[in-house]
């Protein structure tokens, strides 16, 4: 198996507490990783060291054997690795077509100059780009309502747009920031399913951080545990519903199994 | 993405027909060409301002400051060269105004990079700040005139000029909006961060967004100073940026029609008010607050302009 | 020496007017997170206030004594807070949930309202300004002149400065100021009347804008509707100097840019007086926009 991620004894303090401490995570090509914790564990800032909003105090980020410490956020992103927030971010005054369309601007493939003088490569490209976003907007069944704002879609429909714009510039890991959050049985169920299929489709790897347990448990090969910055546990989900430790952190107390 | 032959046409097709109309400069009043000339120069300010604040998402309160380093740079090189005499005047003027709009990009650029980290108020306030320190150091080069100002420049700029100029920048500028690349920069007023994690470089847009805005304000600053023939540091101070923004913000920032629609009213409305011209500016300051309070996505805010004030608004 | 002593009066005394007016920038900048731009012609109109009303005080309080001053400088603080309040009811308060730049411009709008307003109702020329507190020299050597007025500038600056400073940390309106600063949600989850808490603000900057301007006509006698738009710019400065936001941090930025203008205009070159404000706005904000004494703003991701 291949290494995508490797995090080697990262951590990172702000002023006196360590919110991570001397992690240490190997994901592989195409898995499909969870990470849940307690709330305050660490898990998101897990994602802002990787994706480069932070920078750890200590410790290796390595993808695809290349190092990512001290590059910018742009850059990373564009080495293959893309992001959703737990906080759904979407582009305040574009719609779906444009959300995923920003996405895809970096390999847009011609410059300033293309955009504003427009010759025969640059409708050549355009098309192909096109192709390309209506192709992932079918694939998450957004096509139809691709002009509407998108943030004038239902929340369900919001996370899916994040989702597509994650995907759409085909990365080799996606970080997934709670992608269930607020939604009802059936739309996490969709949801999962979705996961799963866009894994297939694009080949990349996931790691999702989320609170609800179906989901985790439902989609992930393998689950790592966060409380206080620290990984206590990490195996296959039948693995991580036995350990002991895991109950511990989200109770708070000791559990006889 | 589809071939959208329409605006090259419009563009093309545009050019003979400003030449036509240049021709027929002679045949209506000095006031009203002066208010004409004034509307294309204004167009050419708003548009690329709104290259900046609209598109890009980046407060800048200097614009002026740009304007200015293009009038006096191309005053220079045409009374540098013009001196010569004999030239035709497109050989001439021409290199002016691009020298011109070279200068006052280096300076977009020399404003734009220790801005980047800067949001909001701060943005507005240090940008007011380098707009209004352009304007103190040509005050004090006195080879320029320093705050006596520039006399005796050639006065080069008509019609055809500034309107040809303007169309090329709408030009430029709507298909940039409409491009893969152009979407960046909304994006990136949009929501920075989110853009940056979906591998846009918001560095480039911002740096890029005041190197181009930069370059047609010099460009307008050029286009003025060969009009007015007669340019001084005071006639590029804060209030000069400041009546650009307006220009923006009333147009519906990031709406290109919006933005023209506007420079056009903007520039009348001084000269209509100048009938009660001790009240003007008083009027100008209530409409201003007035608008803002009642209609702040921008009054001339069509198309795509309202499709994103409902957007946000929707928030 | 003594020169140099007297350039430093001279400084303090201009940096506790600047920051008087730098206070006001920062409580609002504090409570409504934006820079309210017509705070230095609410300054103005404190000193027409001062040059209307002074003449009708004087009869019966006694020419150019502290009583005049304090009735004076009263007045207009009381006129000040009626036009803040007014002007952020009117202006400011339906654009509360808007983009910051509607508001910043509509600032802008209402400062060239009042200074164009002002021009049209006062008349454009320069006037005198009444001499309302006594100014006599306490010190008077070959090359030191130290006048009451300096003294009497920086007494009341500093009465000011201590009395808002008991208000906001002492009073239980001056914590729910600090609250809503922090935050406007959770301020009014607690039950606290956001309005009358920025109105409030809004009397107490006003208020310190006209007693700065009420010294300040005392030192530079010569008024117009346009005098608001230096000070209020180095004021500004002094409040982002400080910190943005940080009372002390106005109040220390106010000597610094005082001070500074000052000694360069007085050891330089008159030239720069203007100019330097703005060179030290552009460095701070290029190399700690946080101010000196910062208060923390991070983005959540």
């Amino acid at each position: 198996m291949e290494t995508l991620l490797s995090i080697k004894k990262c951590s990172i303090h702000f002023g006196g507490l360590a919110a991570v401490s001397e992690l240490d995570l190997e994901l592989e090509r195409g898995c499909l990783v969870g990470m849940i914790g307690p709330n305050g564990a660490g898990k998101t800032t897990v994602f802002n060291l990787i994706t480069g909003v932070y920078k750890p105090s200590a410790g290796s980020i390595v993808f695809e054997g290349k190092s990512l410490l001290g590059l910018k956020i742009p850059q990373i992103a564009r080495l293959g690795i893309s992001r959703t927030f737990q906080n759904i971010r979407l582009f305040k005054s574009l719609t779906v077509y444009q959300t995923v369309q920003a996405a895809i601007h970096y390999q847009a493939g011609y410059g300033l100059m293309g955009a504003t003088i427009q010759g025969p490569k640059f409708h050549r490209y355009e098309k192909r780009i096109d192709g390309e976003i209506k192709e992932a907007l079918d694939f998450f069944g957004l096509r139809e309502i691709m002009n509407e704002p998108a943030l004038s879609l239902p929340y369900g429909l919001q996370r899916r747009v994040e989702l597509v714009r994650a995907m759409v510039s085909r990365p080799r890991l996606v970080l997934l920031d709670e992608p269930a959050a607020g939604m009802n049985q059936s739309e996490k169920n969709q949801l999962m399913n979705l996961i799963r299929r866009a894994r297939g489709f694009y080949g990349c790897g996931i790691l999702l951080i989320e609170h609800d347990m179906s989901v985790v448990m439902g989609i992930c090969e393998r689950i790592a545990v966060l409380d206080y910055g620290i990984k206590i546990a990490e195996g296959s989900p039948r693995e991580i519903q036995n350990n002991p430790a895991v109950l511990e952190a989200y109770l708070g107390e000791r559990v006889e199994n | 993405m589809i071939r959208d032959h329409k605006p090259k046409a419009v563009l093309i097709l545009s050019l003979p027909v400003f030449w036509l109309l240049g021709k027929l400069q002679g045949s209506i009043s000095p006031y009203y060409y002066q208010i004409i000339i004034y509307i294309g120069i204004n167009i050419i300010l708003a548009s690329s301002l709104n290259l900046i604040n609209g598109f890009a998402g980046q407060f800048s309160l200097g614009h002026a400051g740009f304007m200015a380093i293009g009038a006096y740079t191309s005053a220079l090189i045409t009374s540098l060269i013009g001196a010569g005499g004999g030239l035709p005047t497109p050989l001439v003027f021409l290199p002016a105004l691009a020298g011109g709009g070279a200068a006052a990009s280096v300076c977009g650029l020399l404003v734009g990079i220790p801005t980047l980290r800067l949001k909001g108020d701060y943005l507005a306030i240090t940008t007011l700040g380098m707009g209004e320190i352009i304007r103190v150091i040509i005050q004090n080069l006195d080879f320029l005139g320093g705050a006596r100002g520039f006399t005796g420049i050639a006065k080069m700029t008509d019609f055809f000029w500034v309107y040809s100029i303007a169309a090329l920048l709408i030009y430029l500028l709507y298909n940039l909006l409409h491009s893969t690349y152009g979407i960046g920069y909304l994006a990136v007023r949009d929501d920075e961060i989110a853009a940056e994690s979906a591998g846009i470089s918001a560095t480039r847009i911002k740096v890029s967004a005041f190197i181009i805005g930069a370059f047609f304000a010099g460009i307008a600053g050029g286009l003025y100073a060969h009009f007015v023939t007669y340019i001084n540091p005071a006639q590029f101070g804060f209030l000069r940026s400041f009546e650009i923004v307006v220009m923006v913000v009333i147009g519906g920032m990031g709406s290109i029609t919006g933005v023209i629609f506007s420079a056009l009213i903007l520039t009348i409305l001084p000269e209509a008010l100048r009938a009660v011209a001790m009240y003007r500016m008083v009027i100008y300051a209530l409409l201003l607050v007035v608008i803002m309070i009642a209609r702040p996505g921008g009054l001339f805010a069509f198309g795509s302009g309202r499709k994103k004030a409902t957007a946000s608004a929707a928030r | 020496m003594s020169e140099f002593f007297q350039q430093v009066i001279n400084g303090v005394s201009l940096g506790s007017i600047y920051a008087l007016i730098a206070l006001g920038y920062t409580m609002i900048y504090g409570v409504l997170g934006f820079i309210n731009f017509a705070h230095g012609d609410v300054f103005m109109v404190g000193a027409f206030v001062g040059y209307y009303l002074g003449p009708l005080i004087m009869p019966l309080t006694g020419e150019a004594t502290i009583p005049a001053g304090l009735a004076v400088m009263l007045a207009a603080m009381i006129v000040c807070s009626a036009l803040g309040v007014t002007i952020e009811k009117i202006a400011y308060r339906p654009l509360r949930s808007r983009p910051k730049l509607t508001i910043l411009i509509t600032a802008i709008g209402v400062s060239l309202f009042l200074e164009y307003g002002g021009q049209l109702v006062f008349g454009p020329d320069p006037k005198l300004f009444p001499e309302l507190i006594p100014s006599a020299a306490i010190i008077d050597s070959s090359d030191l002149v130290i006048n009451t007025n300096s003294i009497i500038v920086i007494t009341t600056a500093l009465a000011l400065m201590l009395i808002l400073r008991f208000i906001v940390f002492g009073t239980r309106m001056g914590t729910a100021i600090r609250a809503v600063a922090f935050n406007h949600q959770t301020a009014g989850l607690m039950g606290i009347n956001i309005d009358r808490v920025i109105s409030l603000t809004f009397v107490l900057g006003s208020s310190l804008a006209a007693a700065a301007a009420i010294l300040y006509a005392s030192v530079y006698p010569s008024i117009n509707p346009l005098m608001g738009i230096f000070p209020g710019l180095k004021a500004f400065i002094a409040a982002v100097l400080g910190g943005i936001g940080n009372l002390t941090g106005a109040a220390i930025g106010g000597m610094i840019i005082g001070l500074t203008e000052t000694f360069v205009t007085g050891y330089i070159s008159p030239a720069f007086r203007d100019a330097i404000a703005f060179g030290i706005l552009i460095l701070i904000l290029l190399f700690r926009p946080s101010g000196i004494l910062r208060r923390h703003e991070t983005e959540k991701v």
